[in-house]
């Protein structure tokens, strides 16, 4: 006896086959040989290389290059996302109000989003320049010393200098995804309480915030993935200097593959990478969705 | 009824993509397509080479079709390490001289097969033999370059004179020039150390004079375990290079400035001199204000020769896995004779110097340098010896100097060292 399906005829299958092609083609078979060449000694050119075992993996976790790297990603990421969802909210609690030429108030938040990185790296890094930069005019025009603003040129700022860009760039995303949200909360919620004397404080904290939910998991789990997989700043704007302060988890595989053409290494630190990317999206979405399902 | 409409939908789109496919095979069998990639980037005012490499063989050759690629170095570098790890290498490429560049240097592209040897060209006897050994593996040549490049000093000559100042002649002279500019208020030196490679066009200029003066086999040996990075005469070249920070020489904060912006500052004469290479004349010069020249840095002490850090210019090599190499030969061919509408449009690159014999040099401002490489008083760029990747690490730890980090000349050479000896595995 056949066993047919009520909901969908199993030939029906068959119409996934072209997708499941591109995907095992294009995802699946060049993650498994990043996997294969990470046990090897291929530097991206000699077709003759050899199985090194765990070798790669040996050298990526003892180089200070990895600890170095993950600490300026985790410290990204975390800047990014807590900044990026502070002030997209605010941005978007404004943008939320009815004041004239509220158009052009969301068109002006979202325009960050549309330039490229390679834009956004370029115009920065004259924002930023030492002494004649936009910020270093801006000070010498309030008569402070702007000869030594060097937020770029200094290891211990330049990380805080991408930081602020990548939020800049972000912010018209966060904010449209909490303008929705907003805009979903039912409005008789508000007016009752209103009635019931809430003031504005209470009313975004007891009533918008956590109706708001849905909306800060989407956009902190977006801030975390830009944030652990942050490539094109530290590439464009500094070249992961000075020194190492502004090497990424990403940047440091860039390296490694293309600057010192060890691409085997660079597939251990990929792996090592997708690793601990894999289980820190991983608890968050978990904790995340835990606590919308206890809201 | 259905099925047999099915049937007939699939039977004529079969026959149409094997009408389509036999279409397409039914080309004039002698088109043939090459492709070239160079990096660079395109001026408004000049024609890059790619491009009138593109219109002269289309012209001279009818049946071939060139397509052009131009990308920026970073961009090229990785377009053409990705294309070669596919497979799909183009089949003429620019590479650099002997272990320059990293992926694709000469030395790495031979080594592994990627290119083909060149020893059927036919003028091979107009370049000079320096010229094809920085382009040979194993005894034979595998690239073809038009030309030198150097890194030197560009300097503001109106405030050279202004200030009685005449070119250096040794490091104490330098040293003494670059204290009088600053002692008159005028920025001795800017550099845009935020893209660290800049690092190089200094540090480079010393170790020509510091270090293969002393010992010209010293990366040689460095290979055989017998030189270290941490021997005093490389230690001595980066306190130099260092000296220049410390005592002030330099624009500061030039980690956040970066190339493009450096050499805005040296036109707009905020500053008196700059570390760069002839590959950048054009942007350099760029002004009518002052009068623009180059000097070798004299790294070299009183009484010593100078030597200047001259190095072949990248110079093209046919992938191994061209299917045209025999028509590529006959481009390379006319490319190279001489007399050729392609050969001008080749030696004439912008910031090019040519070494092809009889050819007369055709930027003034280079004429010392030319005469140091032609009198021998030249060494190659360091980082042509080394393993790709090392002269990252330098500028990584140099940068910590300048950043005022508690990093010594010693702790760069030691970390170089040690990344050395990673990279060859030992």
């Amino acid at each position: 006896m056949k066993n047919k399906s009520l909901v969908l005829s199993s030939r029906m299958y068959l119409f996934a086959i072209p997708a499941l092609i591109i995907y095992l083609t294009f995802w699946i078979y060049p993650t498994i040989r990043l996997f294969y060449y990470s046990l090897t000694d291929f530097n991206g050119l000699s077709p003759n290389y050899q199985f090194v075992g765990l070798d790669n993996f040996r050298q990526v976790t003892t180089s200070p290059m990895l600890t170095d790297a993950i600490g300026n990603t985790l410290i990204f990421t975390v800047l990014l996302v807590i900044f990026g969802n502070f002030i997209g909210l605010a941005l978007a609690l404004g943008l939320n109000a009815k004041i004239k030429g509220m158009g052009f108030y969301r068109s002006a938040a979202y325009l960050p989003t549309l330039f490229s990185a390679i834009v956004i790296g370029f115009m920065w890094t004259y924002v930023y320049m030492p002494d004649r930069g936009l910020i270093a005019s801006l000070m010498h025009l309030v008569g402070l010393d702007g000869s030594n603003f060097n937020i770029l040129g200094q290891s211990s700022t330049a990380l805080h200098g991408l930081i602020i860009v990548a939020i800049w760039r972000s912010i018209g995303t966060t904010t449209i995804i909490f303008l929705a949200g907003l805009q979903t909360i039912d409005h008789s919620l508000i007016e009752a309480g209103e009635i019931d004397g809430c003031s504005q404080w209470n009313l975004i904290r007891r009533i918008k915030i956590p109706l708001l939910r849905s909306a800060i998991t989407i956009n902190i789990i977006l801030g975390v993935i830009a944030g652990l997989s942050t490539f094109d700043l530290p590439f464009i704007m500094t070249s992961g200097g000075p020194g190492t302060a502004t090497h990424t988890l990403m940047f440091a595989i860039y390296r490694l593959a293309f600057n010192e053409q060890r691409f085997s290494l660079a597939a251990a630190f990929s792996v090592v990478s997708f690793a601990i990317i894999i289980v820190i999206t991983g608890i968050l979405v978990l904790y995340m969705n835990k606590r919308e399902v206890e809201m | 009824m259905f099925k047999r409409k099915v049937l007939f939908f699939a039977g004529a789109l079969c026959s149409l993509l094997l009408t389509l496919t036999f279409l397409t095979g039914c080309g004039n069998g002698d088109e043939i397509v090459i492709t070239i990639m160079a990096s660079g980037a395109r001026q408004a005012d000049s024609k890059v080479f790619v491009d009138a490499f593109a219109q002269v063989v289309e012209t001279q050759f009818p049946h071939i079709t060139v397509e052009a690629t131009l990308l920026p170095d970073d961009q090229y570098y990785t377009t053409l390490a990705a294309r070669m790890a596919s497979g799909e290498a183009p089949d003429l490429f620019l590479v650099q001289p002997r272990l320059g560049g990293g992926a694709n240097s000469v030395f790495s592209m031979a080594e592994a097969g990627r290119i083909m040897a060149l020893s059927g060209l036919e003028n091979w006897e107009h370049f000079p033999q320096s010229s094809i050994d920085d382009m040979s593996f194993e005894g034979r040549p595998y690239a073809i370059s038009s030309g030198v490049a150097f890194l030197g000093t560009y300097y503001n000559s109106d405030m050279f004179v202004e200030h009685g100042i005449h070119i250096p002649q040794n490091w104490e002279e330098f040293l003494t020039a670059c204290q009088t500019l600053l002692d008159a208020g005028i920025t001795p030196i800017v550099m845009g150390d935020m893209d660290s490679f800049m690092i190089q066009f200094g540090l480079y200029q010393i170790v020509a004079n510091q270090v293969y003066p002393i010992n010209p086999d010293f990366d040689l040996e460095l290979y055989e375990g017998v030189t270290h990075f941490t021997d005093p005469i490389w230690v001595q070249a980066v306190e130099m290079y260092a000296e220049l920070y410390e005592r002030g020489f330099m624009a500061s904060n030039t980690l956040g400035i970066g190339q493009a912006q450096s050499m805005q500052m040296f036109v707009d004469q905020e500053a008196a001199m700059t570390f760069n290479g002839s590959f950048n004349l054009e942007a350099l010069t760029a002004t009518d204000e002052f009068e623009a020249g180059f000097f070798a840095l004299p790294a070299n002490e009183p009484g010593k020769p100078l030597f200047t850090a001259g190095a072949t210019s990248a110079g093209f090599a046919v992938s191994s896995t061209t299917d045209y190499f025999d028509e590529i030969i006959d481009i390379l061919n006319l490319m190279t004779d001489g007399e050729s509408e392609l050969f001008d449009a080749w030696v004439n690159q912008p910031g090019s110097i040519s070494i092809y014999s009889g050819q007369e040099l055709q930027h003034d401002i280079f004429e010392d340098v030319m005469k140091l490489y032609q009198e021998g008083h030249s060494f190659y760029w360091a980082n042509q010896a080394w393993p790709a990747g090392l002269n990252d690490e330098m500028s990584v730890w140099f940068s910590r100097i300048i950043d005022g980090q508690d990093v010594t000349p010693f702790d760069v050479t030691q970390a170089m060292q040690n990344h050395f000896e990673a990279l060859i595995g030992n």
